[in-house]
């Protein structure tokens, strides 16, 4: 049974305010016209260049977007030097060309330590109320940032104490990153150098990141085959039930935006992959929110990702276990998955802890390769090859990186 | 007693304020219950590791313990750290006399990070001839308590860990010592967000090869927005457990030290083996290793639910601290 929201009154947050009164002066001031008040919602100092129906994402009050933090946040998101080992960096395990998923099960860190958990795409990252696969205690960008650069386990980029200010000269000796910290926080003292360093580089990449936007794929722009039209009926079919979990504008029922100003609860489902013991378990250390917050039910718990450009991001789920699109349909056909053999064999298909609305469904094969034409139909190549959004470092030979290029249909769409 | 200087004495002003109101300050000194005076106080803290069969032995990056755990395993060191806050005198009165913790290397007014590391990189030394020291080691909290001359100090008190309100913020701009990057790179825990309040960790000669005891609060769902917006969440187990240790006879506060018996901590754990969790205990509530754990530091066992109002217990019976002669 799907838990209904709970709805809690709640303050605008303070950017929202503020915007909120600036919008109405500015109203004041301007000759008569008919304006509907949206108190501010569209008000940004960046230029989100989205359609005005789509909603615009939360900013933290500390930390509004600007296009100067924004570049300054991709230097960084592509910069190797913050890692122990001068070998990871952001982009290592997100790579434009699979809407920044790396096309492994899991990724591996500067060490060697491999990741328990799959690398996601951050397509509209912005618009999730919570991050990564199943924390519901992680609500912004700037706070999940610092957990791969200096998480021990796993060991992501390594930043540690023995390595930290040797990391740090590293990044302030670099010519580039004067003028890209003093544009970014021009109301700091030498921000480059100065005791904010560290957080103006987690809010800079935080803001890299925020910006990353995906809303131009050829569902967008309403340009889809037969096949795609009869997969979204069928994806939008109270048989297949999609739409409950992958939800909305973003496909996800984690999505939050400006426009929602109460309380939203964090969701997460378990979608019956493991049942390790018979009782519903799940393989450490991937257990989902119970990890977080030990309630039983919890077990087994992810957020549901967006499936925009979901054909670029596989393997799927929060371990990379599952290969493609076709396979991630059988699970949900047969109502969860079944391992017969090796450590982790257990019937996920009757965990105790499964969402209520995955009871398994009917499938025939062209309706199958109807809904992946509709899931394909979600890869925006504008976000993939969009310069704004790739390396902007000279390549080895000092020379300037060309536009990144289509990568072409990826296989399972074909 | 100059009340003057009781008066106008920095730090700890409004502590002072409420002693004030408490003894009189401003009434003559004949009174029955005397004024007291703000004083600065060290508290150190030690960390033993000494065991029967190698009463000699002392933590320290590099160097090899042995007969630990109930394997008598041989160890070395990893991490030696923990957070304390909430820093009391009682005196034999009942009276809790707090003390209010400097701005000071390793420590701010919320909490203090003991050290006990002597070099850096504590888990790689192998020569300490070729390692640095550890800047960053501490072994005492600096602090100021107001005491009277009729106070006499029964028992001392404190919390293991840091406060709730400082435990789910922003880590990057945090004071020191919270601030990760900074003094708490490797206090923090990892993607669980907040601070681990105990790094005690160790590697193993035989079967495992990392051993680690990270306290910290499970179960939490509170997330930056709700704490910037006041909104109440709390943890299933807040797992900070307050001591409340007896001076031994004829010692005065000034001659005792606080020391975290390692020893005794992992007297009933298997430090060759995990059968499950995490590596060691690092407060999972399914985790087999942290039973042992829970119970020699006096918490309710792992992942029981606490009562909401209470973001700390007080420990009743437990094997872990105690106070020595300072040495």
């Amino acid at each position: 049974m799907m838990t209904r929201t709970t709805l809690m009154t709640r303050r605008l947050p303070l950017a929202a305010s503020v915007l909120a009164v600036s919008a109405l002066l500015s109203a004041c001031l301007s000759d008569s016209q008919t304006r509907t008040d949206d108190q501010g919602a569209r008000l940004s100092a960046y230029d989100w260049q989205l359609p005005s129906h789509l909603p615009l994402p939360r900013e933290p009050a500390d930390n509004p977007m600007t296009e100067e933090k924004f570049q300054l946040g991709r230097h960084l998101f592509y910069d190797t030097r913050l890692s122990a080992n001068n070998n990871i960096s952001c982009a290592s395990c997100h790579h434009q060309d699979k809407a920044f998923s790396d096309g492994i099960a899991r990724p591996t860190g500067t060490s060697g330590q491999q990741h328990p958990r799959n690398s996601q795409g951050l397509a509209n990252v912005a618009w999730y109320n919570t991050l990564t696969w199943g924390n519901p205690s992680l609500s912004t960008l700037e706070q999940q940032v610092v957990i791969p650069l200096t998480g021990d386990d796993p060991v992501e980029h390594g930043i540690n104490e023995n390595n930290q200010n040797a990391i740090l000269s590293a990044i302030q000796t670099v010519p580039e990153y004067d003028a890209l910290f003093a544009a970014a926080f021009p109301e700091q003292d030498d921000p480059l150098m100065n005791d904010r360093v560290w957080d103006n580089l987690h809010k800079a990449l935080a803001s890299f990141v925020r910006g990353l936007t995906s809303y131009n794929s050829p569902y967008d722009r309403g340009e889809i085959s037969a096949a795609a039209r009869r997969g979204d009926a069928l994806f939008n079919s109270e048989r297949l039930e999609c739409f409950h979990c992958h939800a909305g504008y973003n496909f996800s029922d984690s999505t939050v935006d400006r426009s929602m100003t109460s309380f939203v609860e964090a969701l997460f489902h378990n979608n019956g992959l493991y049942n390790i013991d018979g009782r519903g378990g799940y393989p450490y250390p991937n257990q989902g929110q119970f990890e977080l917050t030990s309630v039983p039910a919890h077990m087994g718990q992810f957020r549901a990702p967006s499936l925009r450009n979901v054909a670029l991001t596989a393997p799927y789920n929060h371990d990379g276990s599952v290969a493609t699109l076709r396979d991630v349909i059988l699970n949900y056909a047969a109502g969860g998955r079944e391992i017969t053999s090796g450590p982790h064999a257990g019937d996920g298909r009757s965990n105790p802890f499964k969402d209520g609305f995955i009871v398994s469904f009917h499938i025939e094969e062209p309706e199958i390769q109807d809904l992946i034409a509709f899931l394909c139909s979600l890869t925006d190549t504008t976000f993939i090859t969009n310069p704004r959004y790739s390396n902007p470092w000279p390549d080895e030979n000092g020379n300037s990186r060309p536009a990144p290029t289509n990568p072409g249909v990826p296989e399972q769409c074909l | 007693m100059n009340k003057n200087f009781c008066c106008l004495a920095k730090g700890g002003l409004a502590l002072l304020v409420s002693s004030f109101m408490l003894t009189g300050c401003n009434s003559d000194s004949s009174t029955s219950t005397g004024s007291r005076t703000t004083q600065a106080i060290e508290l150190p803290f030690a960390l033993s590791v000494a065991t029967a069969g190698y009463p000699d032995q002392v933590p320290g990056c590099g160097l090899v313990m042995q007969g630990l755990g109930t394997q008598n395993s041989r160890v070395t060191l990893a991490d030696a750290r923990f957070f304390v806050h909430d820093l009391k005198l009682i005196t034999d009165k009942g009276e809790a006399l707090p003390i209010t913790l400097d701005a000071a290397a390793g420590q701010n007014k919320d909490a203090a990070l003991l050290d006990f590391r002597d070099y850096n990189d504590c888990a790689n030394v192998t020569d300490t001839s070729l390692a640095t020291r550890n800047p960053n080691r501490k072994t005492s909290v600096l602090g100021q308590v107001a005491l009277g001359e009729q106070d006499q100090i029964s028992h001392i008190q404190f919390t293991l860990g840091i406060p709730f309100g400082r435990n789910h913020q922003d880590q990057a701009t945090a004071v020191e010592p919270l601030r990760n990057p900074g003094l708490a790179t490797g206090m923090a825990w990892s993607w669980q967000i907040g601070y681990k309040f105990t790094g005690l960790d160790v590697l193993p000669a035989e079967g495992v090869t990392r051993w680690n005891i990270h306290l910290g609060s499970t179960g939490c769902t509170i997330t930056a927005t709700d704490l910037a917006q006041g909104t109440e969440q709390s943890c299933v187990s807040y797992n900070r457990p307050v001591y409340t240790l007896a001076l031994p006879a004829g010692q005065l506060h000034d001659q005792i030290a606080i020391e975290l018996d390692y020893v005794a901590l992992t007297s009933t754990s298997d430090l060759t083996q995990d059968l499950g969790g995490a590596a060691g205990c690092m407060s999972g509530g399914a985790d087999p290793e942290c039973t042992a754990i829970f119970e020699q530091l006096g918490l309710p066992a792992p992942g029981s639910e606490w009562d909401g109002s209470k973001t700390k217990t007080a420990v009743a019976t437990q094997g872990v601290f105690s106070v020595i002669a300072r040495p």
